[in-house]
């Protein structure tokens, strides 16, 4: 399953329109579903971003398989880019703490990448301006000095993210919309869109490629985690003694291959449930018959 | 982006973070010029990167980061009671480097990092004015390749010549580098208290659970240019594992080894069995299932190993076939 995050329903919209979601309730937030997918719909600022993410993930909760995605806009230095280029960000830097945090990029990605500061207003361009030289602007962290991009919810969603998400499932993508917001200027709701629109293409082939070639398959067959669970029954295993015959399983499973047929066997010759010291030395035998 | 980009992990080393305060030290050049198409990330503090939460920690090994920092006090460390000490009795180590390149599923580093990437301390210099003040109290043997292989990475670092040169100049100072790989080192001088220990396993062994090793051909025969040029050889029959038909297995391997290499040319062997402390097993039970970590091991004053009966098995039979070949006096047991 796929989490999107973004701030602004401009971009939000291909998403919901690629994956046909649904709204699916939020308070803080807005929640859009789908089979697939699952959207966030933050609002803008950090607090609002954890707060939706946070509602988010307790009203669907993530499996350690799943992937958060955040796709929105982002403010630039002049001369660092063009419009409408996208980046795929491997460093966020918040901004109002001075903490540094890493996205894993384990796989080459398509996307040139860069370096993101997320702020808590939007950027001046004359302070976008001194970001690209010094950093001193967004953050009072040294290590903000390489810092080019600002947004205002990646750092946000990445703490938050990270209590469900391991860095490797966590993915930031930025599309460049200004160089900085001069007085009174707004973006254009229809170019927000179609700046999404041009990425996502490239940005769920990234991402789906990435979910299929990390791990997911559980150690135990279905059919190994029926006989062990057949097993324990008989063995009137306590958690101590089904931890063992776990282990016992997937050492028989790395050894020889699925385990199943080995332990429907010795649950075969057990008749009916017996006591837990009977159970014990029929563990006992289980070890060694698995280790000869 | 096709489905053959899609599956490739990144290639080894394509990041590199590098610390602000190793930013300017000349040896961060020197590797950064190594590896021109990296991506480099300015990082605060190495911890910030290395210690991240539930890091992929099997697939950062396979394609692994670099993280170029300092190092911090204390630079040298008091051996561990579970390593041998081969009768040391001032055993120090140091790590230059933190994590391997190579993939062994036993690996303490496992349980032990929470994170496959490496970290590079540039800053030798200040472990080697650290040795030099311990050195005017006693003498030392210092283990250097403690927890990586450092020749493994010498292409990379360039640690190990600079500690042979330290060595030279400093003949109170033993040290230990081990290794599981093969590289020419004749072009280092021949010096007493620098030992090369080879950690040697069975083929079998070395395919199954040691991936990305040197071949035991390619060991042995790297051990062999040690004797063969002067320099004082440690041989390492540590972890041994216990795997199916282990006697036919190490029995054939030690005659192997040892129609290859005098045992009279030896200068010691170590021997051991797999052990492991109980939280390192237990996250590498988590991090990195496999055939090793699922073993049921029995856990005696926290530290996880065969039961009593089987490490007598091995260890006795270890010991009978090894001084078949060298003077019992030249076996170190742990």
């Amino acid at each position: 399953m796929l989490y999107f995050c973004t701030a602004l329903y401009t971009e939000a919209a291909p998403v919901i329109s690629r994956f046909q979601m649904k709204p699916a309730g939020g308070r803080i937030g807005s929640v859009y579903a789908s089979d697939e997918a699952i959207l966030v719909l933050t609002g803008i600022g950090p607090v609002a971003a954890a707060g939706a993410l946070s509602e988010a993930l307790t009203l669907f909760p993530p499996a350690e398989t799943d992937m958060l995605i955040n796709i929105g806009i982002c403010g630039a230095p002049a001369g660092f880019c063009e419009a409408g280029t996208w980046l795929r960000i491997h460093k966020i830097t918040d901004a109002a703490t001075g903490r540094d945090f890493y996205p894993e990029i384990l796989f080459p990605s398509v996307f040139r990448e860069a370096a993101l500061a997320t702020v808590s207003t939007p950027m001046k361009a004359s302070q976008e301006a001194a970001s690209a030289t010094s950093g001193a602007s967004v953050s009072t962290s040294a290590s903000a000095a390489s810092t080019v991009l600002s947004d205002m919810e990646a750092s946000a969603l990445y703490q938050t993210g990270q209590a469900f998400f391991s860095p490797e499932r966590m993915l930031f993508y930025k599309g460049v919309s200004d160089f900085g917001v001069s007085e009174g200027t707004r973006l254009n709701p229809s170019d927000v869109t179609a700046l999404i629109e041009k990425a996502l293409p490239d940005i769920l082939s990234e991402a789906e490629g990435i979910l299929s070639v990390l791990p997911s398959d559980p150690v135990l067959s279905e059919a190994a985690e029926t006989a062990v669970t057949k097993l324990c029954k008989l063995l009137s295993a306590s958690v101590t003694m089904e931890h063992e015959i776990r282990l016992l399983a997937a050492y028989r499973t790395f050894r020889c291959g699925d385990a199943a047929e080995f332990f429907m066997a010795f649950a075969a010759g057990i008749e009916g449930p017996v006591v837990r010291r009977e159970g014990k030395r029929l563990l006992e035998q289980l070890r060694k018959d698995c280790l000869a | 982006m096709n489905s053959s980009e899609k599956t490739a992990l990144r290639k080894p080393y394509s990041r590199i973070y590098v610390e602000e305060a190793a930013a300017g030290h000349p040896r961060t050049a020197q590797i950064l010029a190594k590896f021109p198409e990296s991506v480099v990330i300015p990082i605060g503090d190495y911890k910030n990167v290395f210690n991240r939460p539930r890091q992929p920690v099997q697939l950062q090994k396979e394609a692994p980061s670099l993280i170029l920092a300092l190092q911090k006090p204390p630079y040298l460390y008091a051996g561990p009671a579970v390593c041998q000490d081969f009768g040391e009795s001032h055993f120090y180590y140091t790590s230059n480097v933190m994590n391997c390149p190579f993939l062994c599923d036993y690996c303490y580093l496992r349980g032990m990092y929470p994170s496959g990437d490496i970290v590079l301390f540039v800053n030798t210099e200040d472990t080697f004015c650290e040795t030099e003040r311990i050195l005017k109290e006693h003498p030392l043997y210092l283990c250097i390749s403690y927890d990586t292989d450092l020749l493994a990475l010498e292409g990379i670092t360039g640690f190990f010549g600079e500690w042979v040169g330290f060595a030279a100049s400093h003949p109170a100072l033993t040290i230990e580098v081990r290794t599981k790989s093969s590289p020419n080192v004749l072009n280092y001088p021949v010096l007493p208290n620098v030992i090369y220990a080879v950690t040697m396993s069975p083929e079998a062994v070395i395919e199954r659970f040691e991936h990305r090793t040197a071949s035991l051909t390619a060991r042995l025969r790297f051990a062999k240019s040690i004797i063969e040029s002067g320099r004082p050889l440690r041989l390492c029959f540590d972890p041994m594992l216990w795997v199916p038909d282990f006697e036919t297995v190490y029995g054939e391997f030690f005659e192997r080894v040892f129609s290859e290499i005098p045992g009279e040319a030896v200068k010691d062997i170590g021997v051991g069995t797999f052990r492991i402390a109980a939280d390192y097993l237990k996250r590498m039970r988590k991090n990195h299932p496999c055939e090793v970590t699922a073993y049921p091991y029995t856990l005696t004053d926290g530290v996880y190993g065969y039961d009593a009966e089987r490490l007598s098995e091995m260890l006795s039979f270890a010991k009978a076939a090894l001084t078949k070949y060298v003077d019992e006096k030249k076996l170190f047991f742990s």
